[in-house]
């Protein structure tokens, strides 16, 4: 699978391109106005645009656009008008429905993801949910009908940390397993995994690309564009820089180890 | 003053940027925001009621009732507070990125000075520039104007860092200086707490025989490791 945008133009992007392939977790990061949440809402279909996007060389438009739509799974940020029936279980079989699965399918893929998640709420309401079970459940829905791209904006104020980290260990494991392609927006590194492949947007353009271990000790270019460089890689540059390290540590007790060894 | 949560009343003696933490503190969140007058409170998602920002700054203004004689001269001030440009009142409500909305809920509070701001997870949706400036601009309403400013998350390294008081909500009520909170090993323990990555630099250190001392800015503690290297 491999999804591509080719020379979009669409508001302030122009003639913008970026290649999404399978077994790979993206996140495309940028301050506040780069755009990427523009290019979120375009590869979720909430903004349709023409001859822009092609899935394994098949172009996105009206004809198309419900066999991208089953192969895309959208994770937003929760909120009021994220749900549209009253229970738990409804609502997480209402597109499987939709697909065709029979009763006894339906309920397997939901009982996984309740039990992946240690989730008991499978007969509650909606309404008796707290933000984190409403936010997961999100995940659920997206990834219930077996997706080949999940396409995911910054959810991480809406989980547990320990959330978080099964949500990416399920993504790690559907990417192994089904060649899944996980495409993740945020505005800052906080919470991208090491093995993703960076793109840096500024202004509606990719400014940067690679792999977080090979971006994060540009700290000159992180600043200029206002993204804070993550905790350990900031620690590290700093101690080299006074001399102490000689490497960029990811374990901490790595680092203390080397400083007084 | 008195923040009052579960029925435990909690005594703030002087100004301070207070974090709270733990499971379903939305909940009291709503309690303590009960009072409009003089609580500002930002939410995790917020709602906007008009089309461009200046509306929606005036109506806010109309709506706390606040007497403001120059209102030209109040949006420039908030505007100011942010860095952000008097163009910023011209745009579209629905043009702005969700980063955006979130700097024009701190306007809209900003703009009728409560004397107690909440705010539920400070910096979502923002990029560092804005998290700087929104945390300089909320210190210097606690040290210059005696403000109490509570915020509210789940990121023990967005509380570390940024408070010096920090309440527990769990079964029951913790509120200790937030240093002392974080580097109380039992504490970390009993309420189940991510440890902060500057506290657990100095835990870690401390098992090398080095008491490095505990910090809530990183370019404090390098120079502290500097001079016990």
């Amino acid at each position: 699978m491999t999804l591509e945008v080719k020379d979009l133009n669409y508001g302030e992007f122009k003639n913008f391109n970026i290649v999404f392939k399978s077994y790979r977790s993206y996140s495309i990061i940028g301050d506040i106005n780069c755009g990427n949440e523009t290019l979120f809402r375009i590869l979720s279909t909430s903004i349709m645009t023409n001859n822009s996007i092609f899935f394994n060389d098949t172009c996105l438009n009206v004809d198309t656009r419900f066999s991208y739509l089953r192969k895309i799974g959208v994770i937003k940020e929760v909120n009021n008008n994220s749900f549209i029936l009253d229970n738990v279980y409804d609502e997480l079989a209402f597109s499987l429905k939709k697909l065709n699965l029979d009763e006894e399918e339906i309920k397997t893929r939901i009982d996984f993801y309740l039990k992946y998640f240690n989730l008991k709420i499978k007969s509650k309401k909606i309404s008796e949910l707290n933000l984190y079970e409403k936010q997961l459940m999100m995940v659920i829905m997206a990834l219930l009908h077996e997706p080949s791209i999940i396409i995911m904006e910054d959810i991480i104020c809406n989980l547990k940390l320990e959330d978080y980290i099964k949500v990416n260990k399920l993504f790690s494991y559907f990417m192994d397993k089904k060649k899944l392609i996980v495409i993740k927006f945020f505005n800052n590194f906080d919470y991208v995994n090491h093995d993703d492949y960076i793109y840096v947007m500024d202004n509606y353009e990719i400014i940067k690309k690679g792999f977080k271990d090979d971006l994060m000790v540009d700290d000159q270019f992180l600043n200029k564009h206002n993204l804070r460089v993550p905790f350990m890689y900031d620690l590290s540059l700093k101690l080299k820089m006074y001399k102490l390290i000689d490497k960029v540590y990811l374990n901490m007790e790595d680092m203390v180890n080397d400083i007084w060894k | 003053m008195e923040i009052k949560i579960k029925d435990e009343k909690i005594k703030v003696t002087k100004p301070s940027i207070i974090g709270l933490m733990g499971n379903n503190y939305e909940t009291y969140l709503e309690e303590l925001s009960h009072n409009k007058r003089s609580v500002g409170y930002i939410k995790k998602n917020e709602y906007y009621y008009t089309n461009y920002v200046y509306d929606e700054l005036l109506l806010f203004m109309n709506r706390c009732k606040c007497e403001v004689k120059n209102v030209a001269k109040r949006m420039e001030k908030v505007l100011d507070s942010l860095s952000l440009p008097y163009s910023f009142l011209e745009k579209e409500i629905s043009d702005l990125s969700k980063g955006e909305k979130r700097i024009l809920s701190y306007l809209r509070i900003f703009i009728f000075n409560p004397k107690v701001l909440i705010i539920d997870e400070p910096f979502k949706n923002l990029d560092y520039k804005y998290e700087k400036i929104v945390i300089n601009y909320l210190r210097e309403l606690k040290n210059k104007y005696n403000k109490t400013i509570i915020i509210a998350s789940n990121n023990s390294n967005i509380i570390y860092e940024n408070t010096n008081k920090t309440i527990i909500i769990d079964k029951d009520i913790i509120f200790k200086d937030t240093i002392k909170l974080f580097s109380d090993n039992e504490i970390i323990e009993k309420y189940n707490l991510n440890i902060p990555n500057l506290v657990m630099f100095s835990k870690l250190a401390e098992k090398k025989n080095k008491k490095i001392k505990y910090y809530q800015d990183n370019r404090e503690l390098m120079k502290e490791v500097y001079r016990n290297v």
